[in-house]
This record gives C-alpha cells, sequence and structure tokens, in this order.
C-alpha cells in the first residue's frame, strides 16, 4: 500500500514542479526577447531626448506654453514632441510622454501658476499592454529640472 | 523500495524537463539575441549602443555647460571685466561648476540602468576678449550698524536650526531718514538678476518653488521676518544672558498675491532708516511643521543656536504668526471684502453742491454692494449701480471717513514722521455698456459723500470711462486743481483698460512737498502703467474719506438702462515719504544693494575666443569590467573680419551693415553650423535681438567665414551674437571716440562720437554728479566704483570734484579702451574773447525723420552773441531766435550738428555766446508769420512732416487770453461753445472763464474743465501726430516757457492735412509758427 502513497506523492511533486517551472518563465522565448527589446528600446530613447538640445528646447516651450494656458501654442507645441517621438519609434509602437516636476521644483517660466506634479503627458493610444517604461532627469535649456516618463507598447 | 524508486524517477524527470527547457530557450535565443561587445547591462543593449547613447551625453553635458558659461559672461559683463577679475573668474567656474553638478548627477541617474557609472569629471573653460552687459551690480549703501546681519552669520556666533535665510534688503535712496512703521513693498521678480552673473533670481526662483503658507491653511513653507537686534544679541554671547524676544525684533508683513507670495510682500519697517541706508531683514523660511505651530496661540517655534562665551546655547524663539501676518497690523488701514461692503452708502445728484453743480438730474440710479467669489482672485466687492435709460448727472457712492490718519500711526501723540499717505485699491472693471465702471477716489472732508456727486466735490481719484476705455485722473478743488477726466497722463500718454482685468491704483498725498501722484499698476506684473504728477497741497491730512462707486455726468451710456460695475479686493493706506524706499531679496552674504542698469548694451571687441572642453572617466561595471574615458572639447573664436556701411536708409531710419565674420572651431566641419544675431541697442536703452541670413564660405575643415547683411537703426549700437552649440560670443567692429569739453566750475560735458559705447570706470570719487537723462547709464556699486556709460552720439554731463586734464581722463576710462580719447577743450575757447554766457544738451529720443528740429533751450536769455553745436572737437553755427516776451532761445538743430547722421537718438551739447544779437526767426521755423486778420493760409502739407507737426501762435505779452487757434479747412470762425467735426481748436470760453479744446469726433466732450493758467499764458500750441492730437499752454515763468497745461486726444480720424490755421486775437508780437513734432518729443537740459 505504501508504494501507493510513494506514488502519489510522486506526482504531485511532478505536477507542483511542472506547474512553477511552466509558470515561472515566460511563455515562449520569442516573447521574452520583444519584452526586452521594448525596455532597451525606451531606455535609449529616453537617454536621446535626455541629450538633443534641440528636442529640450521644444520640450521646454511645450511645458512653458501649456503651462501658461496658451492653448492653441499648447497643442502645436504637443504635435511636435509626439512628431519627435513617432520618428523615433515608428509606427509600431504606443508611447505615453509624461513630464513631472523634479522634486517639487517648479520651472521658473511657471513660479506663479498652480502648482501641479504633472507639467507634460504627450501620447498615442490609451491603455496599452504590455508597457515597458524609463524614466530619466534633464536640465531644460532654461535651467529647469524635470524628470521624463516614457512609456512605450504594441498594440 | 519500490516507493523510492518512483521518487528519484520523478526527480531525475523533472530535472530533465528543467535541462530541455533551459537548452530550448537558448537555442531559440541565440539567433534573436545581440551578440557582440558586452551585453551585461540589464536591458542587453550592445556595447556599440551604449558608447553612442553615452558620447552623446557627454557631448551635450559640454554644450550645456558652455552655454552657461558664455551666459555667465555676458550677463557679468562690464562689473567683472574691469573691477573685480578674481570675483569674475571665480563666479563663473562657480556657476559652470554648479551647473556641471546637476548634470553629471542627473548622467548617473540616467546611465545607470545601461551599467555605467560616472567615477570622474574634469573641465576646462576660458574666455578671451570681452562681452558684457551691465549686469546686476552691488549698488553702495551703508547697513544699518544695529541690525547687520552679514557679520552675525557669517561669524557662526548665531545660528538657525532647520531652515535658511535670506536677505531682505530695504534701502532709503532719500535724504532723510525713512522712520520705523513704513510699510515698504518688495516687489520680485524671478526674471531680475540680483546677484551679478546670475541669469534670473535664483534665491526668489527657489522660495516661490517651494510655496509659501497661507495663514488658517499653512502649506509648504513657513516664512517669518524678523530684524536681528545687535546689542541684545552681543550681550547674550557676551554674558550667556539670551532672551530670544529682544535679540529679534519680530516683523508684521503680508502679501500682494497668496497665489504668488513673495511677488510682492509688504514689510513694515522696524526701524528708523538713515539716508543712503539699508536695513538688512532676516527672512526666514523653512518646510512648515504642524508640531511648532501653536493654533490656540497662533505661534510658531523657531529655534535659534547661540554660540556664548559659556557654550551654546539653544534658544526658542515664538514667532507670532496669526498677529503678525495680517494686512491690519501692516497698513494703516485696510477694508477686505466684507469691510466694504459694510462702509456707508449714497445716491447723489448735481443739484446739491459746489459751483459747477447747476444741472438737475435726469433718470434715476440704483446702487449695490455685495461680496462675490471672483474666479480668479477669489472673495471680492462688487460695487454696481443700475442707471435708468438717459440717466444724467447721478452718482453712487460707497464710502469711509477716516478721521485721522495720525492717529492710525501714533493713536496718543499724534505724531506722524512721514510725507504723506497713499490710499490704494486693487479693482477690476467689468464690461457691458456703461459710463464709469469704476472711481477711487480720496475725498476732502468738506465735501460729504452721503450729499454730493463727485463732480461737485473736493476730491482726487482714479476712474475708469468707458468708449472709449480709457483711465481718468479727477483732481477737483484740491491742489490747484479742477479737472475732471484728465485723459493725459504724464507724458502726454492716452492709458486705456481692459474689462475684465485687474488694477493696482494709487492716489499719494505728499503734503510735505505739496505733491499729489496719481499711479496705475497692472496688478499681474505690479508693474506702473500710467502716472501723473500734479504739484498743490492737496489738504487731505489728517481726515479724508474714501470713496468708491459710479457716476454719470451729461451723456448717458444709452436710452435704455445700463449697469456701471467694477469689483475691488481691498482699500487700504499706507504711510509715504519721497522719494520711496526700495526693497531687494538677497543671499544673506550678498554685500550691497541689487541694481540693474538702464543701458541693456553690449560691450564688445572685435574679436571673441571662447575655449570649453571636458574629459570625463567613465567606467562600464560590467563582468568584463571595461573602462573607458571619453573627452571633448570645444574650441569657437571668433573675430569680425572687415565691416562696410553699404546703404543708409533715411527714410526708415535705418543703415545696412555688410560684415564678414570668421569663426574657427576645434572639431571639423563645426564653424559653418555657427549662427549669427544682431543685437541692439538704442541710446535710450531699449534692446533688440534679431537672427540674421548668412552666407557661409567653408575656407577649411575648421575655418568658416559667414557673410552677413545686418541693418539697424541709425545712432542704435550693435553687436553680433556668434551662437555655435548653445555657446554664445559677442564681437562688435564699434569702437567709442571721446571728446570731453570743459564749461568752468568743474562741469564737463563728455561727447562719444564713435560707432561704440564708451565705458567710464571711477574709483576714486573723481566724478561726483553725472546726469545722463537716459542717455546712457551711471551707477554706484560695492567697492566703492562708479561706472558710466556713453552710448554713441550723445553726451553726459558729470561735475568733478577738482580740475581734470587730459591724463585725468584717460586714467577714468576702462583699460581697454583709453585710446577713444581724442581730446579735452575748454569751451569757452569757441567762444570770441572766452565768452561763454549759457550751456545746455538737446535730445532727441524719439523718430526724427526731416533733417531738422526746433529745440528751446532750457533757461531764459536776453541776447546771444553766436549759438554752436559742440561735435568731435568743433563748434558748428546754429540758426537762434531769441523771443523777448518770454525771453526764450529757440534752437535749430540740423543733421550736419551730429556728424551728417540721423538726430533720431542723439544728445549733443549746444554753447551760447555772450552778446545782445537776437537771430532771425525766419531761419528757425519752418513758417513764421503774423496773420492778418487772424486768418493764416498756411498750407500744412504732412508729405514734408512724417512724423507729426506741431502748430503754435503767442498771445503778445504774458496773461493776454487766446480767442482761438485753429487748424481747419474753413475760413469762418464760430463761437467757442459750437463745434465743426474736424477741426482742432483751443479756444477761450467768456462764459465760463475757461479754456476748452476742441478734437473733431469726441466733440461731446468738447467742455472738459482745466485747471486755469495761473495767469501769465503766453504760447498755445496744438501738435498732430498719426495716433494723437496734443493741445498745450505754455505760461511764461521764472525759468522761461513752463508746460502749464497739457491735454491729449488719440486721433481716431488720422493724419489729415489742414489749408489754414486761424489765430485770434491779431497783434503786432503775435506769431503763427509751424515746425516739426516728434515723439517722444525732443528736450533740453543743461
Amino acid at each position: 500500500m505504501r508504494w501507493l502513497y510513494e506514488l502519489l506523492f510522486a506526482s504531485g511533486l511532478l505536477a507542483i514542479a511542472s506547474y512553477m517551472l511552466f509558470s515561472a518563465v515566460p511563455t515562449t522565448a520569442f516573447t521574452a526577447v520583444e519584452a526586452r527589446k521594448d525596455a532597451a528600446l525606451a531606455q535609449t530613447l529616453a537617454m536621446r531626448m535626455a541629450s538633443d538640445a534641440q528636442f529640450l528646447r521644444v520640450l521646454n516651450d511645450a511645458i512653458c506654453t501649456c503651462g501658461s494656458g496658451d492653448a492653441a501654442r499648447c497643442d502645436a507645441l504637443r504635435e511636435l514632441v509626439a512628431s519627435y517621438l513617432e520618428a523615433q519609434l515608428g509606427l509600431a509602437y504606443l508611447y505615453k510622454l509624461s513630464v513631472y516636476t523634479y522634486r517639487g521644483e517648479v520651472p521658473t517660466c511657471l513660479l506663479c501658476r498652480p502648482r501641479t506634479g504633472k507639467l507634460l503627458e504627450v501620447s498615442r493610444g490609451g491603455d496599452f499592454p504590455p508597457v515597458s517604461s524609463s524614466t530619466v532627469y534633464v536640465v531644460l535649456p532654461d535651467g529647469s529640472r524635470v524628470r521624463l516618463e516614457l512609456r512605450i507598447g504594441s498594440p | 523500495m519500490r516507493g523510492q524508486t518512483i521518487i528519484f524517477a520523478t526527480v531525475l524527470v523533472v530535472l530533465s524537463l528543467i535541462a530541455i527547457y533551459l537548452a530550448y530557450t537558448s537555442v531559440a535565443l541565440g539567433p534573436l539575441a545581440p551578440n557582440v561587445g558586452g551585453i551585461y547591462n540589464m536591458y542587453r543593449v550592445p556595447q556599440e549602443e551604449v558608447a553612442r547613447t553615452i558620447t552623446g551625453h557627454v557631448s551635450y553635458m559640454l554644450r550645456s555647460a558652455a552655454a552657461r558659461y558664455t551666459g555667465a559672461v555676458m550677463d557679468l559683463g562690464a562689473f567683472a571685466m574691469a573691477r573685480e577679475r578674481a570675483y569674475a573668474k571665480w563666479y563663473h567656474v562657480n556657476v559652470t561648476r554648479s551647473h556641471l553638478d546637476t548634470l553629471a548627477e542627473f548622467f548617473a541617474l540616467n546611465a545607470a540602468p545601461l551599467g555605467t557609472s560616472l567615477t570622474g569629471m574634469e573641465y576646462y573653460v576660458k574666455t578671451h576678449g570681452f562681452n558684457g552687459t551691465l549686469g546686476a551690480y552691488p549698488r553702495r549703501v551703508e547697513p544699518v550698524p544695529d541690525h547687520r546681519l552679514f557679520d552675525l552669520v557669517e561669524g557662526g556666533s548665531v545660528t538657525f536650526l532647520r531652515g535658511s535665510l535670506a536677505k531682505l534688503l530695504v534701502f532709503n535712496p532719500g535724504v532723510s531718514t525713512v522712520a520705523e512703521g513704513y510699510v515698504v513693498t518688495y516687489r520680485g521678480d524671478v526674471r531680475e538678476p540680483v546677484v551679478p552673473g546670475e541669469p534670473g533670481n535664483r534665491l526668489l526662483a527657489e522660495l516661490l518653488s517651494r510655496g509659501v503658507s497661507v495663514p488658517g491653511s499653512p502649506s509648504d513653507l513657513f516664512v517669518a521676518i524678523l530684524a536681528a537686534n545687535r546689542s541684545a544679541i552681543d550681550r547674550c554671547v557676551d554674558t550667556g544672558q539670551c532672551d530670544p524676544d529682544q535679540m529679534f525684533l519680530q516683523v508684521a508683513w503680508w502679501p500682494e498675491k497668496w497665489g504668488c507670495p513673495i511677488c510682492g510682500v509688504h514689510v513694515k519697517v522696524p526701524a528708523p532708516i538713515p539716508p543712503g541706508g539699508a536695513l538688512e531683514l532676516a527672512l526666514y523660511y523653512e518646510p512648515w511643521s504642524w508640531e511648532r505651530y501653536d493654533s490656540t496661540t497662533g505661534t510658531y517655534l523657531i529655534y535659534v543656536r547661540v554660540r556664548t562665551v559659556v557654550g551654546y546655547r539653544t534658544l526658542a524663539l515664538q514667532y507670532r504668526f496669526n498677529e503678525l501676518v495680517d494686512p491690519r497690523a501692516v497698513f494703516l488701514y485696510y477694508a477686505g471684502p466684507e469691510d466694504i461692503a459694510a462702509w456707508s452708502r449714497a445716491r447723489t445728484d448735481t443739484v446739491v453742491g459746489g459751483a459747477l453743480c447747476w444741472n438737475p438730474p435726469r433718470g434715476s440710479v440704483r446702487g449695490s454692494v455685495t461680496v462675490v467669489t471672483d474666479p480668479d482672485m477669489g472673495r471680492a466687492v462688487e460695487v454696481s449701480a443700475l442707471y435708468s435709460g438717459g440717466s444724467t448727472n447721478w452718482a453712487f457712492n460707497v464710502y469711509k471717513r477716516l478721521d485721522d490718519i495720525r492717529a492710525l500711526y501714533d493713536p496718543v501723540g499724534l505724531a506722524y514722521p512721514f510725507d504723506g499717505f497713499a490710499v490704494e485699491a486693487a479693482v477690476s472693471p467689468l464690461g457691458g455698456p456703461s459710463v464709469r465702471p469704476f472711481r477711487v477716489e480720496a475725498w476732502s472732508p468738506d465735501s460729504d459723500p452721503s450729499r454730493l456727486h463727485p463732480v461737485c466735490a473736493a476730491l482726487m481719484g482714479i476712474h475708469a470711462l468707458e468708449n472709449p476705455d480709457i483711465f481718468t485722473w479727477n483732481i477737483r478743488f484740491l491742489a490747484g486743481g479742477a479737472v475732471w477726466n484728465g485723459r493725459s497722463w504724464d507724458g502726454g500718454d492716452i492709458v486705456a483698460y481692459e474689462a475684465g482685468r485687474w488694477y493696482l491704483v494709487r492716489g499719494i498725498v505728499d503734503e510735505s512737498n505739496s505733491r499729489v501722484f496719481l499711479q496705475i499698476y497692472d496688478y499681474d506684473t505690479l508693474t506702473q502703467i500710467a502716472g501723473r504728477t500734479w504739484e498743490g497741497a492737496a489738504g487731505l491730512m489728517p481726515t479724508v474719506y474714501l470713496v468708491l462707486g459710479t457716476a454719470v455726468v451729461d451723456v448717458p451710456a444709452s436710452n435704455s438702462p445700463w449697469i456701471d460695475r467694477a469689483r475691488y479686493l481691498y482699500v487700504r493706506v499706507r504711510p509715504y515719504v519721497y522719494p520711496e524706499p526700495q526693497a531687494a531679496l538677497v543671499p544673506v552674504d550678498y554685500r550691497g544693494f541689487p541694481a540693474r542698469a538702464v543701458w541693456r548694451g553690449v560691450l564688445a571687441m572685435p574679436r571673441s575666443l571662447l575655449t570649453a572642453s571636458m574629459d570625463l572617466n567613465l567606467t562600464v561595471r560590467s563582468m568584463r569590467a571595461e573602462l573607458w574615458e571619453l573627452s571633448t572639447s570645444l574650441n569657437l573664436s571668433v573675430d569680425i573680419l572687415e565691416a562696410q556701411v553699404t546703404e543708409v536708409d533715411l527714410e526708415g531710419h535705418r543703415v545696412r551693415y555688410m560684415y564678414r565674420v570668421n569663426v574657427t572651431t576645434a572639431r571639423p566641419y563645426l564653424a559653418g553650423e555657427a549662427r549669427l544675431y544682431v543685437r541692439y541697442t538704442t541710446s535710450t536703452g531699449e534692446t533688440t535681438v534679431q537672427p540674421l541670413q548668412t552666407n557661409v564660405a567653408l575656407s577649411s575643415l575648421y575655418w568658416a567665414v559667414h557673410e552677413a547683411s545686418v541693418e539697424v537703426p541709425t545712432n542704435a549700437h550693435h553687436v553680433v551674437l556668434v551662437s555655435l552649440l548653445g555657446a554664445e560670443v559677442a564681437v562688435s567692429p564699434g569702437r567709442p571716440r571721446a571728446y570731453v569739453y570743459g564749461l568752468g566750475d568743474g562741469t564737463y560735458y563728455i561727447q562719444n562720437v564713435g560707432s561704440g559705447p564708451l565705458a567710464l570706470l571711477d574709483t576714486g570719487d573723481v566724478l561726483v554728479e553725472v546726469d545722463t537723462r537716459g542717455f546712457g547709464d551711471v551707477l554706484d556699486v560695492e567697492g566703492p566704483a562708479r561706472y558710466v556709460i556713453v552710448p554713441p552720439n550723445t553726451t553726459v554731463r558729470v561735475y568733478a570734484a577738482a580740475p581734470c586734464d587730459y591724463s585725468c581722463w584717460r586714467a577714468l576710462i576702462v583699460p581697454w579702451q583709453r585710446d577713444a580719447l581724442v581730446a579735452v577743450t575748454n569751451a569757452a575757447s569757441f567762444c570770441p574773447g572766452n565768452d561763454l554766457q549759457a550751456y545746455f544738451r538737446a535730445f532727441f529720443p524719439g523718430k526724427v525723420s526731416v533733417d531738422r528740429y526746433v529745440v528751446r533751450a532750457p533757461m531764459p536769455i536776453a541776447g546771444a552773441g553766436e549759438v554752436y553745436a559742440l561735435w568731435a572737437g568743433s563748434a558748428l553755427a546754429m540758426d537762434y531766435w531769441v523771443e523777448d516776451a518770454s525771453g526764450t532761445l529757440w534752437v535749430k538743430a540740423r543733421r550736419s550738428h551730429v556728424g551728417g547722421w540721423d538726430l533720431t537718438g542723439t544728445s549733443i551739447p549746444i554753447i551760447v555766446c555772450g552778446g545782445t544779437d537776437k537771430g532771425d526767426p525766419n531761419a528757425v521755423f519752418d513758417r513764421f508769420l503774423v496773420p492778418s486778420g487772424g486768418l493764416a493760409p498756411i498750407y500744412v502739407s504732412l508729405v514734408s512732416y512724417p512724423d507729426g507737426v506741431l502748430v503754435e501762435y503767442n498771445v503778445g505779452s504774458p496773461g493776454n487770453v487766446l480767442y482761438h487757434l485753429m487748424l481747419t479747412n474753413r475760413t469762418s470762425i464760430y463761437s467757442c461753445s459750437s463745434v465743426r467735426r474736424g477741426d482742432l481748436r483751443t479756444c477761450y470760453n467768456f462764459y465760463r472763464g475757461e479754456y476748452w479744446w476742441q478734437y473733431g469726433d469726441v466733440y461731446y466732450d468738447r467742455h472738459l474743465w482745466e485747471r486755469e493758467v495761473p495767469g501769465g499764458e503766453y504760447l498755445f500750441s496744438i501738435g498732430l501726430r498719426h495716433d494723437m492730437v496734443l493741445y498745450r499752454i505754455f505760461a511764461v515763468g521764472a525759468a522761461g516757457l513752463d508746460e502749464a497745461w497739457v491735454r491729449g486726444f488719440p486721433n481716431s480720424r488720422g493724419y489729415r492735412a489742414y489749408a489754414y490755421v486761424i489765430a485770434l486775437p491779431v497783434c503786432g508780437d503775435c506769431s503763427v509758427r509751424v515746425r516739426p513734432f516728434a515723439w517722444p518729443e525732443p528736450f533740453t537740459a543743461p
């Protein structure tokens, strides 16, 4: 009779092992590579943005304009930011770029405006899984310090 | 046994499954995974990609640092170059370092996911040549010794625990002491630098970015203002007997706007400030802590550590937050929305009252006062009045009587150590058809607002008047004034308002100096947009009525009902002294009082050089432990090869220059990428920056020649800015050329006839007095030193303590410009027999398109020998005329007197030699004639007067009455009280005993009451420009002609020609004169 218990125990062990093995690792190797590629892309793109003086000037202008409530010019500048991202990412990706204050420091141009933590958000698509995100810190041309958060994902 | 076998087999199966899976994964991943270089960062980004990203980042850091560095060099300017080279270098390095520190910190954060970290950074920057503006220099001041902060904090005897300190400086620019209890306003602007070389007010920016607490709902930051009491602090340090309440005086303060608290802070000065002195107040701030705030007593604990002889002592100071941060603790009187809603109200008409109240009212008015919530400002009070259609001569008054202003300062002794007081109100006129959306007034105690219409009352105040929407000033039966709807503000300007926008209006009574000021500020920026100065005591001390409301006189808004309404935030009364003390927020170790120079030009040399390089050691932390060393550098050398004037476009007042600019860099192909801008500054300091179109020729990999055509206004100083990778350097071929004329008595004129600005630096108190009149600049700075800037084609007057010869003047000029001094001449030597009778300067601030302009000497003159303009060391004869009846010397300045160039933007010295000759009026004025029968058929062709034309008429001898002066296309004369469209007229209404103006389209305004000219009216003038008509009356005073009366209208009819001038009465000495008119109007000064 004991061997029956041991057989049951062994099958249980086998079941647990297979469950752990197949649920802990990504379902396919291809998905694993894709996710890593997205994360790397998000990170390198964010780094590129942080060292592109021309892009930062546009971003600076967009933050100041949108923060001061000039809706028409704000839209035009957001378009510019979006077109930069689209040129870099291509159409295969959805993205969301958010700009936040750095340790609550408000950019100089928005000092006398109501305070908000989020300064700007430019995105294509709504909620998109799966998501790779990266964060970089940049000094804008006017000397303000901000935090950029970029999320990208495939539809 | 069988069981163990089964388990063993199962384990084997599990292990082999894992092995199979791993093998599959690595086989599947193999072809996909990047396989080159080190891939040991968390994203497996290939080494090449990491290298590319990191290199891009380093390059950006260099550019950003270079831009910050050149920015600092440009801002620090002359101060650094001439005065404190060591400080400047230290400053440049500091600015660059703090910027690089941030960049490096961010770099480390950003690069970490890529497996890289920064282990070392070296950089090296230098400039050659000189680029500079006149930045925020520390002005020379004497701190009040009893309350000095600097050595207290610097010496380390007192330390504020937890929080930080900034210094709020209150500077007294006047000649008498400002008593304690005065309320000074600090108006902060983050864009305005206070520390030399900073791009803005960094301290203020830091404070603002953290927010400030609001009483009742404290948020991020706690702010206290304190004054150190040195004797109590010294006693504490020396003996260990410490009383924190005695050591620090607590100061009451109040922010203008809670949304931007430090943008405008009103501070009640806790101690007297001697003339030229600065009171140092401590602005203490820290994150708000609820533990240290006691809501029952309203106090907040500040901890101070003092190093005494008996060791360190920590003291707790109880700051009476709720009591001190309160407008009623700061101002003499303060009424918020709820207080104003409780003021007395009355509707009044023009039946009761003064001399001008002859009209029974028509229609009716119903007023209301309600507290509302304004979307922008929060709580506000709305004062509105509903008038029935066609109503006239009604008013709605909301008022408060202040029995004794002195008692508000000193209830017992009634001592009042100030010159007067100021009434201030924040108000927003609301739109819709109306007549007078708001009135903010101070009434004499003799006029009772419960009975009188404002047009009948003795008052001063500011109104908003609709259609066109403008501000008016009103002084009635006070200070010698009888003006209702005064439209011309100082300088003849007309000032429009915008419905729904907020304004701060101020009425200032300066009883000591017999003066009244009415001022309007834009509430958003707190900058002044209009002001009117009125000489004459107001008699409003010590009792005054504060009155708000609306009114209609004889022109209703419409025949259907209308509402006049406006919102108010407060009405307050504060002490006033002349001149008003100034306040600044500076770092605690800052010396002097920050002062920004008016003249904003850049001083540059023909050659400029920037070198910036950075070596970065970067380590990629990985299994392979690779080490990279990255280094990058930027070398930029710029000079102007040749400059050439191609065209002088006199019509547009512009000159075109062709420049060839040499750019060399250390990196290949970069020199061609430089962008060029022109920055020009007029002699009065207005500055413009414009990009340039260039042709680029690459001479080698490292060298490019940029050809640019630069167009700038004549007599504006300009530099070419070359921008490459964010760094900026300035070059200019302009060079000053200086002549000094001695005038006796230690007075000298310094004339710059060159193409670049001249800079003088006086460190030995040689120049006692400097007078630029806005053409150039003078600044006393800590050191002590005095900077004087003489822009091209202008003249500055100085008074030297001792006679100064060529070598003495040469030594006063900054070292790199010393060769600019050509000659020092005695001006009297130009006159026969050295007989110099008088001297003055003529200034041309506005655009003068024509080649001549007539100015009058600032002093009366009986006769002259010759009149000369001084230019480049020689004397050029001028046409002149001495008008006997007024003793006025009229002088005609020509383009040839300023070196053949445009008069616009120049100032020239003029000397009058002794003699009895009167000169020739026909040579001075364009037209000068005695009209026969009053009709002068003068066709005023406007083509020959592109800027404007002035028609003047004198009435024989002072005190004679003018019947008519009229520009018209008719030949008939009509009575003063009737009106014809299109004519411009000044006439005397004998029935009223007043001068009236007529300007075609605003004919309903013809009967505007102005102040009588106090006898002696002599010269009447009508000035016509594209945008304005200006009527004036000049009286003859002790100092010659005196502009006694001025009134401007917007010219809505356009610039039209007139065929006739009608002038009456006719007399032998009466004459019509026609001459050019420019704006701002040229003027003269000694």
